[in-house]
């Protein structure tokens, strides 16, 4: 289903057709990272801390080096010296641990081995000497009286008065409008809740792998799977101290990285290792070290109070947030502070957020980072408010929620976005008034994700026959590549099966930044559309060639060059027609595109869900869902609806299953899918995906960035339809069957 | 050109609370140079992390993008995502 504005009529934008990389990918043939073997390789396998936190006294490698079929040791004195103030500090040290370990799985050493069997055994031999230091594992323990210091350089940005001492707070971020107590004082109703959520890991299928391949020049070629492989090149310059030019990185498939593969852990290792025993070296994590030693997102302990008028009116909001970044800073508080009150009016608010880092592995982004932490206190407080006031829960959002011109956080006023379209999408579809069945309560739910835009290149190739070849810098991640297709489609003329959409190497296109942010049909989008522009003005320019007449004189309209001029009739030119004379015309076509795109629109989206709860075993089972979104144009409806999908399923499962386990001596205790649960398939019912279309003005088709705005209203929409079954009002993540029970039977309906 | 600064609130500590300033800059470069004269300390502040938000338009690394006279800057947090 889809809801849109009017906007122009498309031939191809728009359309729905087969994935140019659908049929490797069906078939078993696509190539990821894993994939790759080259002669004469050798295995790497990487030594992680069996401890929390820890001094490294020493690491002896003498044992292994010795061991049959080991070829190269590492640690961190392979590696540059790295200073606190180096902006990649917290990167490299991660990476490979120097002199302290800040959590149970941070890389100490690595080993290659012409088997992993032998790297494997030598990796054990491997002797640490740690001196176990006392370790905070949650916020709570980072923030206590006491606490131990992770990093001794730590001092709080953004201390009011500054910091004079290290501290686990690595930074707090204030924002501010109105007058909170004028603003509370209005209020007719206040209400103050408090949540608490875990860490969660992004949970792609495909483990992090490479393979890096160092010559005797000192140049290095690297396979692997990112979610951006300019930043693979650069990170990992940073990491070993070379330039750039020295590394090139060839982009694998990509089995899932939902933010998590936006930076790096295995790359700068096979390299030096590479280098070390002059072969190949291919690593590949397995489950276990995925999860111990990458992602997760932060958990939180979040505090907020709203205030509303008798008739629903939003007039103040206080939040006071705690994110924790793992083992380095993060940026979660920053990104909690900005979207917690983003998409609603409300005049007078303030809002403090804290980073903290605790003894578990750095965080990295996980699809709208910080937000669906936000909504889960919004979205459910306005739950509550909309019961209390006696006003049905969708009313009071439209009656609340930003449009065209209202002020954001940041205190610019929105350009044209869709929160209200998608609002009234759901109140429009027949999921809304649909009957529940018995033990199954219903729970609304909106989301919002800034997006961004940042660099990107694109290079449009036309072939002899004339089809085309569109190569970009963009790991396609959720189906990018197909609307490459489309939009250069649409520009050329051309059938977007004529299209060839290639990732490109870092040798092989313009610089692009890393696929996050919902960033590459907006952005590298962009840049096809600027490189299939002046693509068309050279084909009108050869067209006039071979018509002998000036380029003034042709238009170009659906893929064929048409004289306008007053010379009599001349008959059009195809795409075909021209590059079959390109070599007498001027030489082969090809153009590019490369720009740092501007204007991203924000996204906005609306969920539905219905649960049934079991009141005997408190299991929680979503029985039907509805997810509308701002996509502004949907280039390829069938992807959008995937992105819909997607984040709604990783976002049901945040709600109600998933969690980092620690022991008591902060070792992981659930590291695999069958203990640390996501959703499969059978867990959910099909996830009608609504695409609502309002289009960005900044984009030539009117893009908003999808990727992440989908997994931000779910966990509140599920909190609430548990609430409307169960007449119980969770508050802390993930909402488990022993949680739904204990709220049901012993806590009189909340979970404490 | 004199140009209309609107800073998110928590860029404000080193203009002293102001959330308006009136300042001067052909480019956002420029005008944050002039904004640093004016309130030492706001130029180290505006120079990274920080995109700006012009005639609707978000521009992540703005420091040469024109600016026209009566223009109204807003700076904010940037963003990235994941």
């Amino acid at each position: 289903m889809t809801v849109t504005e009017s906007k122009p009529r498309y031939k191809y934008v728009g359309t729905r057709p087969v994935r140019h990389d659908g049929l490797e990918k069906v078939t078993g043939r696509a190539r990821f990272a894993a994939d790759l073997n080259l002669s004469g390789q050798l295995h790497g396998i990487v030594v992680r801390s069996p401890h929390a936190h820890a001094r490294i006294v020493s690491i002896d490698t003498s044992k292994a080096e010795a061991m049959d079929g080991v070829k190269a040791v590492i640690t961190g004195d392979d590696f540059p010296a790295v200073d606190p103030s180096n902006r990649n500090y917290d990167m490299c040290v991660n990476i490979m641990a120097r002199h302290k370990v800040f959590y149970e799985g941070h890389a100490v050493a690595a080993v290659a081995a012409s088997t992993r069997d032998q790297a494997r055994a030598a990796a054990a031999a491997i002797e640490v000497a740690y001196e176990v230091l006392p370790a905070a594992m949650t916020i709570d323990e980072a923030l206590a009286p006491g606490a131990p210091v992770l990093h001794d350089h730590m001092m709080t940005k953004g201390a009011d008065p500054p910091a004079t001492e290290p501290s686990n707070v690595s930074d707090i971020t204030r924002f501010a409008a109105g007058d909170l107590d004028a603003g509370f004082a209005e209020a007719d109703l206040v209400i103050e809740r408090e949540y608490t959520t875990k860490p969660v890991h992004q949970g792609y299928i495909e483990p992090h792998a490479c393979v890096a391949d160092t010559g005797q020049d000192g140049h290095t070629t690297i396979w692997c799977s990112s979610q951006g492989h300019f930043n693979v090149r650069s990170s990992s310059a940073a990491m070993l101290g070379w330039e750039n030019t020295r590394i090139r990185v060839i982009p694998a498939e990509i089995g899932g990285g939902f933010g998590g593969k936006t930076t790096i852990y295995l790359e700068p290792l096979a390299v030096a290792l590479s280098a070390k025993a002059g072969r190949p070296v291919k690593m590949v994590m397995t489950r276990d070290e995925v999860f111990r030693a990458t992602g997760p997102a932060p958990g939180t302990k979040l505090k907020v109070k709203l205030g509303a008028r008798r008739d629903g009116t939003l007039v103040a909001g206080d939040a006071y947030l705690i994110y924790s970044g793992g083992a380095y800073a993060g940026s979660g508080g920053l990104l909690g502070a900005m979207t917690v009150f983003e998409s609603y009016n409300i005049a007078n608010f303030g809002v403090e957020s804290l980073n903290v880092v605790v003894n578990t592995a750095r965080s990295a982004a996980y699809r709208a980072p910080a937000a669906p932490l936000t909504a889960f206190a919004i979205e459910t407080m306005l739950d509550e408010i909309a019961t209390e006031l006696g006003i049905d829960a969708l009313d009071l959002r439209l009656a609340n929620a930003v449009a065209e011109g209202d002020p954001s956080t940041m205190g610019f006023p929105f350009a044209r976005i869709g929160f209200t379209e998608c609002l009234e999408a759901v109140r429009d579809h027949p999921h809304y008034s649909a009957p529940l069945g018995p033990n199954q309560g219903r729970g609304l739910a909106a989301g919002y994700w800034f997006n961004i835009g940042e660099s990107s290149s694109a290079t449009v190739n036309l072939n002899e026959d004339g089809t085309a070849t569109v190569v970009t810098g963009s790991p396609d991640i959720g189906g990018s590549r197909a609307s490459m297709a489309l939009m250069a489609a649409e520009e050329l003329g051309i059938d977007p099966l004529d299209i060839r959409p290639v990732v490109g190497d870092t040798e092989a296109v313009g610089f692009t930044d890393v696929t996050e942010g919902s960033r590459a049909t907006f952005a590298t989008g962009m840049a096809v559309v600027e490189a299939c522009r002046t693509m068309v003005a050279e084909l009108r320019g050869r067209a006039a060639k071979m018509m002998g007449t000036d380029i003034d004189d042709i238009d170009w309209v659906d893929g064929q060059a048409v004289y306008t001029g007053s010379d009599g009739d001349k008959a059009p030119l195809s795409v075909a027609a021209i590059c079959a004379k390109a070599k007498r015309t001027g030489g082969p076509l090809t153009a590019t595109g490369s720009l740092e795109a501007h204007g991203a629109g924000p996204g906005f989206a609306v969920h539905l869900c219905d649960v049934e709860v079991d009141p005997e075993t408190g299991v929680v089972r979503v029985v039907r869902y509805t997810a509308s979104q701002d996509a502004g144009t949907a280039i390829h409806p069938s992807y959008v609806e995937g992105q819909i999908q997607g984040g709604v399923a990783q976002g049901v499962g945040w709600a109600l299953n998933e969690e980092y386990i620690y022991d008591s001596d902060g070792v992981m205790e659930n590291p695999g899918f069958l203990d640390y649960r996501v959703p499969v398939a059978s867990d959910l019912p099909m996830i009608d995906a609504v695409i609502v279309e309002v289009p960005n003005p900044a984009h030539p088709y009117g893009v908003r960035g999808v990727g992440e705005t989908g997994i931000v209203p779910p966990i509140p929409a599920v909190a609430n339809a548990i609430n409307d079954a169960t007449g119980c009002r969770l508050r802390n993540l993930p909402m488990s069957p022993v949680r739904v029970l204990e709220a049901i039977t012993a806590n009189g309906g909340s979970d404490g | 050109m004199a140009v209309r600064v609107h800073l998110s609130s928590n860029l404000r500590g080193p203009a002293g609370g102001l959330a308006e300033i009136e300042a001067q800059g052909a480019t956002v470069g420029a005008l944050i140079e002039d904004l640093d004269r004016r309130h030492p300390g706001l130029g180290d502040a505006l120079r990274s992390g920080v995109s700006v938000v012009i005639d609707g338009l978000l521009i992540a690394h703005p420091e040469y993008e024109p600016l026209a006279d009566g223009a109204l800057v807003y700076f904010v947090p940037q963003t990235a995502g994941g």
